[in-house]
């Protein structure tokens, strides 16, 4: 089966951004569901790919970034709540939208495996040369 | 290209908490019996609570079985990575949803 690259996933989580956001401008006319959806998709894509790179450099590089890694992991999670909790207190949004706009890494993750799921099973037996 | 991708994503998010200066105040919700409202606190603390415990059981249980698999073949570890950040991606967005949802009910104490 076709490996899920992460690259892959973080291509359609921006894909998924620009069409969301402009159709959600179409259909509602109102910039308010807008950022509603955008903060909210856009928080959900630092937030993964942030996660990436914190585990990249904690199991793949040297090891004198482990104690970084150990640091980094609980704040990012930290920096997650507020962001969201700040939008959530302050923020003029619609709250159908931004849950919408949080569930951005969740579809990019589902329409990647539809994808892969599509290719032709004999497509991706050649691909992994068997 | 990403970092342009990722200040772009960063400008958006400031940009919406710009939002924020010009949010008008909301009308308090509507007058709520004592014992919703009270209903309404429990379901907020005991959901966050349970998602919580949930989400951090899920995430332990995922980073250890994919630390056994680095420890037992560390070659392996690059192709171990991709579905474990999937899946600690997905359980961190459940819980964060479950954080949106208690913070509503709060709102409408």
């Amino acid at each position: 089966m076709k490996e899920t690259t992460i690259s892959d996933i973080e291509r359609i989580n921006v894909a998924i951004l620009i069409i969301g956001s402009i159709l959600s401008l179409l259909i509602m006319k109102d910039f308010r569901h807008l950022f509603s959806f955008a903060v909210a998709s856009a928080i959900m894509i630092l937030n993964f790919r942030i996660l990436r790179k914190i585990i990249e450099n904690g199991f793949l590089q040297s090891t004198e970034k482990k104690r970084a890694f150990i640091i980094a992991l609980p704040f990012k999670f930290l920096a997650l709540a507020t962001a969201v909790v700040v939008v959530l207190i302050y923020g003029d949004i619609d709250v159908v939208f931004f849950l919408v706009g949080l569930s951005t890494v969740f579809m990019a993750i589902l329409i990647t495996q539809i994808h892969i799921l599509m290719i032709p099973i004999l497509k991706r037996r050649q691909k992994n040369g068997a | 290209m990403k970092r342009f991708l990722t200040v772009f994503m960063l400008l958006g998010i400031f940009v919406g908490f710009a939002g924020i200066a010009f949010a008008a105040g909301d009308a308090p919700a509507a007058a709520l019996g004592d014992s919703v409202k009270q209903a309404a606190a429990l379901a907020a603390g005991l959901g966050l609570g349970i998602a919580a415990l949930g989400g951090a059981l899920g995430q332990g249980k995922g980073l250890a079985a994919a630390l056994e698999g680095i420890a037992r073949n560390p070659g392996a570890a690059g192709k171990i990575l991709t579905p474990m950040l999937i899946g600690l991606a997905m359980i961190e967005s459940l819980v964060i949803y479950s954080l949106v949802i208690s913070f509503l009910l709060l709102n409408k104490l």
